[in-house]
């Protein structure tokens, strides 16, 4: 008999034929998968639909037109929260249909130290968005409206998605808002590494949020028209009048944005800036702030600064986490009282010395430091905040447009009096570095909220006496179990009758 | 399919009085109510993120990987061992038929078992008066996870129980499978060797049926149609499987 009709050639046959179905299902299976993962939809069971994305933010993501990769550090210890893992997969998913995407991955900076290096990251707990050559990091924290509670930082709101919105808007647009320090005067400088003078650390700061730094010499050139902020650190030397015009013109005219850090030394007619700084209603003194109370002193001499003003965009993040700053040679500043407040003008004062700090001008004619020296600088009654000395002071001016119902914004200066405290032996300070920053948001108002809401942000904790927790676990081990080896038994012994 | 009502129900008589499902059972709770108390002291010392349903689905693949070896061990391993199937298959019935009786069984038992720690959150509601403690978002989407992510499990241990006639072996090999299902898609998508340009569709494919962010999403209370689609259509992959294999060893028996 012909082997092909055997039993055995049949039975092959069929087995083949099995076979053959088996990979045609899961190949249709497969292809299946393969197709919905386009075209898929996700539903929020939670109360008040915590992990949706607001329209805003659903709408830019669909319009990503390049990849952007977020890194989240982590290490051993540490766990990214649920809210902000939700997020992020939220985004990934979000992005799936458009035609750039989001390629999210978790980076241990202790056990992955290559792939940390690669990335040029350290910290953990940093998200770190990179689009083509764009990074910007932002820290966990930061999706966190915080509140201080007995000196502990608490999460108030969870603003993670308005906070990632903006962060991958700004990576994915092609254009980095331009940060230039002024040089020429003597100031610190970005591609300085000296510990005490240079700011290369501040520089590095500002590249990984997507800043582009670079520096301009006035005396030279203009002013780039693509300068998104002006930072001047401890200049030394006069300004000449065309700089000073220069720098007149950009702020008024072109609504730009100033951060000046003066140290002491050199007062503002010297450097040129008096005009300047009267017309934007701060008064710079000729002084250096001294403390006699230890609590505002380090053990070498620096100053330690703990009162900011409570509602001011710059200072929320040093009352939220509760940072100090640690000044070195400080000055003191001041929202000039005499400006009249229907000028269109805003100072604050963000930060203050203690009550028990002075600023004394004698320093330099060999005076022994002491409060009641004459022409020292005290507290101006009347002015905020009551008792202190101001040493960083905000202003921004908002200009009426015609006889239209709204205004808009025509600058903004913040003025610091102490220059190095950004240097890079000082930068690494918590609070330093996070009032320069700040400052840098809110001049180029990459504070500016979306209309996206932020979530409420629960806590779950038992509140039980010992002796109910006792009873809860016993309840737990023995009620159920109990009762399932109850009705065993019945079964049992109905089965054997 | 006029029989399977007759084969389901016939499979689900024969669990409801034997007393080994009971004292299984017994077990089950017994296991997870000493898990829940542990949970539910962390929450007693601190406040914590996230619920306790969140936490408590968390560790969904500690019973999984023991319980559903167990409940599907038999299913065809014992029969094949007894030389009942052949007989059973000499009936008017298809293997179809008997394969879908012998998973809806072993299914509606393992959904059973997780509905009886339901109990565990009213036990909690009512000694913490808390209505947050029943957060609906992790609870409603952790108990869809264990339903729909457990057909794809008990079709799982099913297919095992179909390859061979030694029950141990079948249980262990359901056990080795369902490992290789939760923890190798975590283990291997964050292989190196995985980041290289021409690995990224193995890479796409293995984060797509990554049952622990699955289980993630479940639990946060998000549902995506792609995941209920990955576990349905790889129960039905699984539940063919076992029917060819049923086939196949009938075939060469």
């Amino acid at each position: 008999m012909p082997f092909f009709e055997s039993f055995r050639a049949v039975r092959w046959l069929r087995t083949m034929n099995l076979v053959l179905q088996a990979v045609l299902f899961l190949t249709f299976v497969g292809g299946l998968n393969y197709l919905a993962r386009n075209h898929a939809s996700r539903i929020d069971l939670t109360r008040y639909r915590r992990y949706s994305l607001s329209p805003e933010t659903l709408s830019y993501l669909k319009n990503l037109k390049q990849t952007v990769h977020i890194y989240a550090t982590v290490t051993d210890d540490t766990e990214i929260p649920v809210e902000v893992r939700g997020l992020l997969d939220e985004f990934v998913h979000a992005a799936d249909s458009s035609r750039g995407q989001i390629k999210f991955e978790i980076v241990n900076v202790y056990q992955d130290r290559r792939r940390a290096e690669q990335l040029g990251l350290e910290q953990p707990n940093v998200l770190l968005l990179v689009c083509g050559e764009n990074p910007r990091a932002v820290r966990v924290d930061e999706l966190y409206r915080m509140r201080n509670e007995g000196g502990r930082p608490v999460p108030e709101a969870f603003i993670g998605e308005q906070v990632l919105t903006a962060a991958v808007l700004d990576v994915s647009s092609p254009e980095r808002q331009h940060i230039y320090f002024l040089v020429g005067h003597g100031e610190l400088q970005p591609d300085d590494t000296n510990p005490a003078r240079g700011l290369s650390s501040l520089r590095n700061e500002l590249q990984i949020r997507n800043f582009k730094v670079d520096t301009v010499d006035l005396s030279i050139s203009k002013i780039p028209d693509e300068a998104a902020l002006l930072v001047a650190v401890a200049p030394q030397s006069r300004y000449s009048k065309a700089e000073q015009e220069k720098l007149r013109q950009y702020l008024s005219t072109n609504a730009g944005r100033l951060l000046l850090l003066l140290s002491p030394g050199i007062n503002a007619s010297q450097l040129g800036l008096d005009d300047l700084l009267l017309d934007w209603g701060v008064l710079v003194y000729d002084d250096v702030i001294c403390e006699t109370d230890p609590v505002y002193r380090t053990d070498d001499g620096d100053l330690i600064v703990k009162h900011y003003d409570p509602k001011h965009p710059i200072s929320q993040p040093l009352i939220n986490y509760n940072f100090y700053l640690r000044l070195g040679y400080t000055r003191t500043v001041y929202p000039d009282p005499s400006k009249a407040a229907g000028s269109g003008l805003t100072t604050t004062t963000i930060a203050a010395a203690s009550p028990t700090a002075w600023g004394e001008v004698g320093h330099r004619v060999g005076l022994q430091p002491k409060s009641t020296n004459p022409g020292n600088t005290h507290p101006i009654p009347g002015l905020k905040p009551e008792g202190q000395l101001g040493v960083v002071v905000a202003s921004e001016r908002v200009a009426p447009r015609g006889n239209l119902a709204f205004s808009v914004r025509a600058g903004r200066v913040v003025v610091f009096g102490s220059g190095d405290f950004v240097a890079n032996q000082r930068i690494n300070t918590a609070g330093n570095e996070a009032l320069f920053l700040s400052a840098v948001n809110w001049a180029v108002e990459r504070d500016a909220q979306l209309n996206v809401p932020a979530r409420p942000i629960q806590r779950f904790q038992l509140s039980l006496s010992a002796a109910d927790l006792n009873r809860l676990n016993y309840t737990l081990w023995f009620a159920l179990p109990g009762t399932m080896a109850l009705l065993g038994l019945i079964v049992y012994w109905t089965r054997r009758k | 399919m006029k029989h399977f009502p007759t084969l389901l129900s016939h499979e689900i008589r024969m669990l409801l009085v034997s007393p080994a499902t009971y004292f299984a059972a017994t077990l089950f709770l017994a296991f997870m109510g000493l898990i829940f108390s542990q949970i539910l002291d962390q929450y007693s010392g601190a406040a914590q993120d996230t619920s306790p349903a969140y936490v408590f689905f968390h560790l969904f693949w500690l019973p999984v990987c023991v319980m559903v070896p167990l409940l599907t061990m038999k299913c065809f391993a014992e029969e094949r061992r007894l030389g009942t199937i052949e007989t059973l298959l000499t009936t008017p019935v298809t293997t179809t038929e008997v394969v879908l009786g012998k998973f809806g069984a072993a299914y509606l038992l393992y959904l059973a078992l997780w509905a009886t720690t339901g109990g565990f959150f009213y036990i909690l509601h009512k000694f913490s008066a808390d209505p947050r403690f029943l957060d609906p978002g992790p609870l409603v989407g952790g108990y869809v996870f264990v339903a729909v992510s457990g057909l794809f499990f008990v079709a799982i241990g099913v297919f095992a129980s179909s390859l061979t006639r030694n029950q141990s072996v079948a249980a262990v090999l359901a056990c080795v499978m369902l490992g290789m299902l939760i923890l190798g898609g975590s283990v291997l998508s964050t292989s190196a060797w995985l980041e290289q340009d021409m690995f990224q569709p193995v890479k796409t494919g293995l984060e797509y049926a990554r049952v622990f962010t699955h289980r993630d999403d479940f639990t946060r209370g998000i549902i995506d149609t792609r995941q209920l689609l990955f576990y349905l259509s790889g129960t039905v992959v699984t539940l063919i499987f076992s029917i060819l294999g049923v086939e196949a060893k009938l075939l060469h028996a």
